[in-house]
């Protein structure tokens, strides 16, 4: 598809472009001055006045540039007039023209868009920055919000959209690292940039959780560290310690990072079925993070401390804006979730190249359908919930106030008919990278790969029907906590069948122990303690006792922490060769692993025992004040130097993976398939695959994914698309 | 589709819309009945959301059955839009049935609550609220 | 730098579909199930509440206005359908004309919802007074943005984004197929909006 090539005179254009951007600057100084400078008025009205005479220019200088655009500079220079004639006259401005500018400048901005495709990436900023202007203008005319500090920081959009307009349509070479590095519509470059962010937010999400263990380690109350962090404060680090690990961590690598490299290559597709939504995707779930991470810097209040549920009334009825930007953040990483699953789930059913039947795909595949098919329903309600809150923060509605009607416990059961699908969607991508992993490393076939991918759908299926067990203690009737304790039952049969599948996997295999096939190996028991333990939470006679103690803790932290973490180190080791090209060190990996694991073990197994003394969750000081507690309040201690030690060996990790990533290649030829595996991301691809399309042939697949030694073969793997 | 095809399609496209405006103005009239009046089995509001519901849900059938094509879709589609009604339904009724029987005093405690109120330990209005609090 | 898709125009044998159908049909499942919460809220803080007819009578809904907005949103859609046939039948301006119609009820659509808004606002009903208003702003409200989202996207494919149609019809034609499920579920989730919030 050839797109003609408008000769615009970049001159021209470039330089009213960056008269734009010195308007934009010119706005963000004005901003900067009313908020920090105390609002010093006439200083204010002169520079914006000024901002809007260089934004007249500047789009006279566009409209110059070439007859089909002038129309749209001819719009950004009557948006700079009205704003100028507002600024310098404003006892005569009558209420409506406010509005004028941002909408020219919107109109403005699609023109240049419309009309010139190299350029359009400056228009879309322009009218995108008019588009944000006037949603914030008429906001507070609805919601009564002008009071909320963080309203103000929001005006910052559209000037920084706005310089970035002008700076973006000047310069070439940053255009062409723009649209590779930052706006890319690679599925494998979007992966690795959902890999990297979601790293870093797994880091930070455990620092929060490493000052609470120093907390409940050394200050339960006693001694001269009293008030290391204020309870309030503690319970704000571990609401987004649980926000951060769930939402910004776990489900963005598995799902984000994870399916959006290899789904495609283990399709055959040439990309995603939607790349420039799945780079939307990726862009929505990182301003959803920066909004998260905003709400620690709130002036004079705390960010999110109503535990990562939210639970209303504590959470409508705290004050400062922190639970607001938990809210707002939330919707941003709902819609981004939802784009993703989309984009899989058509990639899936649509991409498969010719030969690839249901039944033949790999079963890291098959999770990431049902785990997309989870997201895309589960969590809308998720959203209205989050709206709701969000109304009854801002707008003062009672949808969760008793007092006047609403109902609290609607919150949680929209909560929670999301967040148990969500539970799952942590562990079902897992246990397709561990299946992968362990099938190359025994060298033959998964034992019983139908019966798993029944099990997956019906876990799928199931998984939606179970949500009250977390709600056993909110005064439900037998009828109810029966129905949901039989369905929480059956659900505990397709994750067992999957478990013992894999573990019958390993019988008679010849068993490669290298990095990822340890971390593989040891997610099998640690999946079991965790899903055995979550046996009697399930029970609701049982969880009378246990609910929201630390046994809670320790069971899920053993599904996702060793688990489901493990698993994605297992897969970091596995698939770094084919998106560098070069294995990572051996030994430091061990050293990683034996060391986790012990650590791992240290942290959370004490917490069944605490748990079933009766400590609860969420206490700031570990429990010191309960009676029931003193017995077991020893543990506090161990399990922080454990949780330190396992901050220690992640060390070895970070060195290992910085080190192998900036060293140059040891040998000349790279080896494609160093694992010697079936499925095609390893046999028909290069490492890394090639960046336009994959696959340089696209590939045919006469096979499923798991024929290792097959009788009479030479090699001990047989490849999804050899013929023979 | 060939030209032909498309051209009885017109003929349907616009009688659906009338038959929906039809809906309309009947949903409005209905809406005026005075159910209470007449002497029916079960409560009048009861039957307001059968029949309101009952002609939304036609409306609705029309809309997606000929102007998305649903009709002349495969089946996979119609499945999932089944599955994600089913879920619907699951959402909305559990929650429900959950506070119709949280505010039935004999259906909605447990059976160790209930054995205390039997006993007299507990006010058998403690944890619901007496009827005349709803 | 464009990566050829495969199914992007064509429809794939087994599925019978083209990607952004599937696409949007998957989308709109997700949109019931949001809905769909919003309806189970509406039911939950209804039933059982006493006040709730009380504040409907107070809210003075204008029911003749609400059925005129109805039918205003069943015929473009209606006009969508038309529009998409047009282009089937390679009728350009047929398209152009429908699509224009289309536009201009939705348009009118919300216009008639600012003023009803307003008519609430204007005597000090806001979503925070009563549990009906909440409900009824909020479903109303994000059905609203939704319309609004449409209206965006129509008018780019009205204008700029047909220019497709002379580079690559048929994808075009899948493109306001698309878009027109997407209208059609809005219109669809007004057909159930208004009888629940309005009427009953």
């Amino acid at each position: 598809m050839n797109k003609e090539k408008l000769n615009i005179p970049k001159s021209i254009y470039g330089f009213g472009g960056a008269l734009i951007s010195i308007s934009g600057i010119l706005l963000l100084c004005s901003f900067l001055v009313g908020t920090f400078l105390n609002y010093i008025v006439s200083a204010q009205t002169l520079i914006n006045s000024i901002s809007a005479f260089f934004l007249l220019i500047g789009g006279y200088y566009i409209s110059k540039a070439k007859p089909e655009i002038k129309w749209g500079g001819r719009l950004i220079s009557i948006s700079g007039l009205q704003a100028l004639y507002i600024y310098i006259s404003p006892s005569f401005t009558p209420d409506l023209i406010i509005y004028f500018p941002p909408i020219f400048l919107f109109f403005g901005g699609l023109i240049i868009r419309s009309v010139d495709n190299k350029f359009g990436l400056s228009g879309i900023l322009i009218s995108f920055s008019g588009l944000a202007s006037l949603i914030l203008l008429i906001l507070p005319k609805i919601f009564a919000i002008n009071s909320y500090p963080f309203f103000l920081y929001l005006y910052l959009i559209p000037i920084v959209l706005l310089i970035f307009a002008g700076f973006v349509s000047t310069c070439s070479e940053f255009k062409l690292f723009v649209s590779k590095y930052i706006f890319s519509i690679d599925h494998k470059w979007i992966g690795i940039q959902y890999g990297i962010t979601s790293m870093i937010f797994l880091l930070f999400g455990f620092s929060l959780m490493m000052i609470m263990r120093y907390q409940l380690a050394y200050n339960m109350g006693t001694g001269e560290l009293k008030d290391l962090i204020s309870p309030d404060m503690y319970n704000a680090l571990g609401a987004m310690h649980g926000t951060i690990m769930v939402f910004l961590g776990v489900v963005p690598m598995i799902v984000g990072a994870f399916g959006n490299y290899l789904v495609p290559l283990q399709v055959g597709a040439p990309d995603m079925a939607f790349p420039k939504l799945n780079m939307a995707s990726y862009w929505v779930y990182f301003i959803g993070g920066i909004v998260m991470l905003a709400s620690f810097f709130v002036p004079d209040a705390l960010p999110a401390h109503s535990g990562w549920t939210s639970y209303v009334p504590l959470a409508t009825l705290s004050s400062g804006s922190g639970q607001t930007f938990w809210l707002v953040g939330m919707i941003f990483l709902i819609t981004s979730s939802l784009l993703g699953s989309v984009n899989i789930l058509v990639t899936i059913i649509q991409l498969r190249v010719k030969g690839l039947t249901w039944m033949r795909l790999p079963f890291f595949v098959w999770t990431q359908l049902i785990t997309s098919f989870l997201l895309l329903l589960a969590f809308p309600p998720l959203e209205a919930a989050g709206i709701f809150q969000l109304l009854d923060r801002v707008a003062g509605t009672h949808f969760f106030d008793p007092y006047s009607g609403g109902s609290v416990l609607l919150y949680q059961h929209l909560f929670w008919f999301l967040a148990h699908p969500e539970v799952y969607v942590l562990i079902l991508p897992a246990l397709g990278i561990v299946a992968e992993i362990i099938s190359n490393n025994t060298r033959k076939p998964l034992w019983g790969y139908k019966p798993m991918v029944y099990s997956t759908i019906w876990l799928g299926f199931m998984s939606f029907i179970v949500w009250a067990h977390h709600m056993f203690l909110t005064g439900m009737g037998t009828t109810m906590s029966s129905f949901f304790m039989i369905t929480t039952m059956i659900i505990s049969v397709p994750s067992v069948v999957i478990l013992s599948s894999l573990f019958l996997s390993l019988w008679g295999g010849s068993i490669r122990f290298n990095t990822p096939m340890l971390f593989a190996l040891s997610f099998l028991p640690m999946f079991g303690i965790g899903g055995l333990t979550g046996l009697p939470l399930g029970l609701a006679t049982a969880d009378i006792h246990l609910h929201d103690t630390y046994y809670v803790i320790g069971h899920f932290h053993y599904v996702v922490a060793p688990g489901t973490i493990f698993a994605i180190f297992a897969g970091i080791y596995f698939w770094f060769p084919k998106i560098t090209g070069k294995t990572m060190n051996e030994t430091l990996g061990k050293i990683h692993f034996y060391g986790s694991l012990v650590a791992m073990n240290g942290i959370f197994m004490p917490m069944f025992l605490q748990g079933l003394a009766g400590v609860s969750r969420r206490l700031s000081n570990g429990g010191y004040d309960y009676a029931h507690a003193k017995e077991v309040l020893y543990l506090n201690e161990i399990m922080s130097i454990c949780a330190f030690a396992l901050f220690a060996f992640q060390l070895f990790f970070i060195v290992n993976f910085f080190w192998t990533l900036l060293r140059n290649r040891y040998d000349t030829e790279v080896d494609t398939n160093p694992w010697k595996s079936n499925t095609i991301e390893w046999t028909d691809t290069t490492s890394p695959p090639l960046g336009h399309g994959n696959f340089e042939v696209i590939p045919k697949v006469y096979r499923g994914a798991y024929e290792y030694s097959i009788e009479g073969h030479s090699k001990d793997y047989c490849p999804q698309t050899e013929e023979s | 589709m060939s030209d032909h095809d498309i051209e009885s399609h017109i003929k349907v496209y616009w009688n659906v819309f009338y038959a929906l405006l039809a809906f309309t103005i009947l949903t409005v009239a209905v809406s005026y009945i005075p159910f209470e009046e007449y002497n029916l089995p079960f409560s009048p509001m009861f039957w307001a959301l059968l029949v309101g519901l009952s002609i939304a849900a036609i409306k609705g059938y029309l809309v997606s059955a000929y102007f998305m094509h649903l009709n002349s879709e495969r089946k996979a589609i119609y499945y999932l839009l089944l599955l994600s009604i089913l879920f619907l339904v699951v959402l909305m009724v559990i929650p429900m049935a959950w506070s119709v029987s949280a505010r039935n005093p004999n259906a909605g405690y447990a059976p160790y609550v209930q054995d205390d109120v039997e006993r007299g330990y507990v006010d058998k209005d403690y944890y619901h609220g007496s009827d005349e609090d709803h | 730098m464009d990566i050829e898709i495969p199914y992007n125009v064509e429809e794939r044998e087994d599925t019978g579909l083209y990607n952004a159908k599937l696409g949007i049909w998957l989308f709109l499942a997700s949109e019931i199930m949001l809905f769909g919460a919003l309806f189970s809220t509406y039911i939950i803080l209804r039933t059982g509440d006493t006040t709730w007819m009380t504040a409907v009578k107070g809210a003075h809904l204008n029911i003749p206005l609400a059925t005129l907005n109805t039918a205003i949103l069943i015929l473009s859609s209606v006009t969508f359908v038309m529009s998409w046939v047009s282009l089937k039948l390679k009728d350009f301006s047929g398209f152009k004309k429908y699509m224009g119609i289309t536009l201009l009820c939705s348009v009118l659509f919300l216009v008639i919802k600012f003023f009803e808004y307003k008519a609430k606002f204007d005597v000090g009903h806001y979503p925070s007074t009563h549990n009906f208003y909440a409900v009824y702003f909020t479903i109303t409200g994000l059905h609203g943005i939704h319309i609004i989202g449409g209206i965006i996207v129509n008018a780019y494919l009205w204008l700029p984004g047909s220019k497709m149609w002379n580079t690559d019809p048929k994808r075009f034609t899948n493109r306001i197929e698309v878009a027109g499920l997407y209208w059609h579920f809005v219109d669809l989730v007004w057909i159930i909006v208004f009888p629940s919030i309005y009427l009953l």
